[in-house]
């Protein structure tokens, strides 16, 4: 049996560990949606406007751009995390405002019901391409560019790959309420791809249980390639930036935002 | 631990005797290494043919440093322990041709301490001897917002939580020790250092107020230029007399 796509192990297979990391997140979103809205409104996206959001995840910028009177639209791979952002946006009273489908990105006009394209904008946040080939990635871009209208917005905020080169951490460790996270780094320069040893712990008093270790392979992009991917996938590239302040790009911003137009 | 895997990194020794070698100190050379922790290079050193006086606060680890002297360098090796506040504690008339201070052997206690210490050690050298630092680079760390990182020796699992202040100059070390269990992780113990980090010039001033002079400092033992890329500085100092 070929094994499966880390994707599939940590969103499909354990999604209750990844959940655990979005819940942990659900709170930054409320600024960083603000900041989407000031990105949204310089690229002259009509407030109300119609906006995809896929890779969703428990909806934590949809669920509050619904709320400042976007109608989103999101997609995510995994059931768990669709149902969560549904179940959330009704919470915050935008269940009319905010629907959510299970989706793959690679496939992204299956997921999305026609009748609520073209959108005006869609995004693509914390770092949700390079999962696959480059090919694929092209792919995707082209997904997002069959659901935007003409002259509407893609908007993708990735972890830059200058500042990692940079800025190097070959491990990492996050504390997720009682959940441990570990993390094993390696960057291979010729091929750009992170191949990552995720571990995730559950504490129990002192001692840490083991639940999940799942082999993250990705790649990462400086901010040339990405502007060369959005032509591939039918995009203009617009302006970037170094982070959702729209602060200028920089080799030691963790991030990057591209915005493309279609 | 078995006698067997007590070995020195052999690049560390390489590197040390390389270095002391461009110095013009040679096998035969006496060398004092204090504190020599648990004498792994200490052994290295007198494998190579050098006669090497090693000095540890740490009694334990003296006493089994002792028991695993290879027959070979019995006669060029000797371990002796001495408080830490009056280390190297060696008879008044010992005379080295270099002193290695290794791992980071500053910064541990107050600059007063540290300034003794050094002072003490000035009286052991020979005229024209060398003094040889091995101390973390505190612009490395500065540098670098590494806050965690993990080590597995064995079935240990170490994880260290790092935090520098930069007004003190303070690195706070901070490790769990677990046991791996298949892949659970039970905690055994933990521990925690606090480290004063100096830059050059840091350095330079204590050496020169404690009878000795820098004359050169470095980012390796292969004489790298200093840059805030070298997680080490190797400090060069002779008597100031």
């Amino acid at each position: 049996m070929a094994a499966a796509h880390w994707t599939e192990d940590l969103f499909l297979r354990h999604p209750e560990v990844f959940l655990a990391v979005h819940e942990n997140a659900w709170s930054t979103g409320e600024e960083q949606a603000r900041d989407l809205h000031a990105i949204l409104e310089r690229f002259g996206v009509p407030p109300g406007g119609r906006i995809l959001d896929a890779p969703c995840g428990i909806g934590r910028h949809a669920t509050r751009l619904a709320k400042m009177g976007y109608r989103m639209v999101g997609a995510d791979l995994s059931p768990v995390f669709v149902s969560r952002a549904t179940e959330l946006a009704r919470q915050e009273g935008v269940a009319d405002r905010a629907t959510y489908h299970i989706g793959d990105l690679r496939r992204l006009t299956e997921a999305v019901p026609a009748t609520d394209a073209p959108f005006d904008a869609a995004l693509n946040l914390w770092t949700s391409l390079g999962y696959y080939d480059e090919e694929t990635d092209v792919r995707i871009l082209r997904e997002y560019a069959k659901l935007v209208r003409p002259g509407g917005i893609l908007i993708i905020y990735i972890v830059n790959r200058d500042f990692v080169v940079r800025h190097f951490d070959p491990q990492g460790y996050e504390a997720i309420g009682d959940i441990v996270h570990i993390e094993q780094r390696h960057l291979d320069l010729v091929t750009s791809r992170m191949r990552n040893e995720w571990r995730f712990f559950r504490r129990h008093g002192e001692d840490l249980n083991h639940i999940l270790t799942v082999p993250i392979e990705h790649c990462i992009y400086s901010l040339h390639e990405l502007r060369r991917l959005l032509v591939r996938g039918g995009w203009h590239p617009t302006e970037a930036f170094g982070g959702f302040k729209m602060d200028a790009p920089s080799i030691d911003s963790p991030t990057q935002i591209v915005v493309g137009r279609r | 631990m078995p006698p067997g895997i007590i070995r020195p990194p052999q690049e560390d020794v390489d590197a040390t005797r390389m270095f002391l070698e461009e110095e013009g100190i040679v096998p035969g050379a006496h060398v004092l290494d204090v504190p020599c922790g648990i004498g792994r290079r200490a052994i290295g050193l007198a494998e190579a043919g050098f006669e090497v006086t090693a000095v540890d606060p740490n009694e334990m680890g003296i006493a089994a440093a002792t028991e695993r002297i290879p027959g070979a360098v019995a006669n060029r090796l000797h371990f002796a322990t001495a408080p830490r506040d009056a280390l190297p504690g060696l008879t008044a008339e010992t005379r080295f041709d270099v002193i290695l201070c290794l791992d980071h052997a500053l910064g541990r206690e107050s600059t007063a301490d540290d300034l003794a210490f050094l002072r003490r050690l000035a009286a052991y050298v020979r005229p024209g001897g060398r003094l040889v630092l091995d101390l973390l680079n505190r612009d490395f760390f500065a540098s670098r917002k590494r806050p965690f990182a993990f080590h597995t020796i064995g079935s240990v699992e170490q994880h260290e939580f790092r935090s520098f202040d930069p007004a003190t100059g303070v690195l706070r070390l901070e490790w769990k020790f677990y046991e791996r269990v298949g892949e659970d992780l039970k905690h055994r113990t933990d521990s925690s250092v606090e480290l004063t980090l100096l830059t050059p010039r840091d350095v330079a001033g204590s050496l020169g107020q404690s009878g000795w002079r820098m004359v050169g400092v470095w980012g390796g033992w292969r004489r790298e230029a200093v840059t805030a890329d070298h997680r080490k500085l190797i400090v060069l100092a002779t008597p100031a007399g």
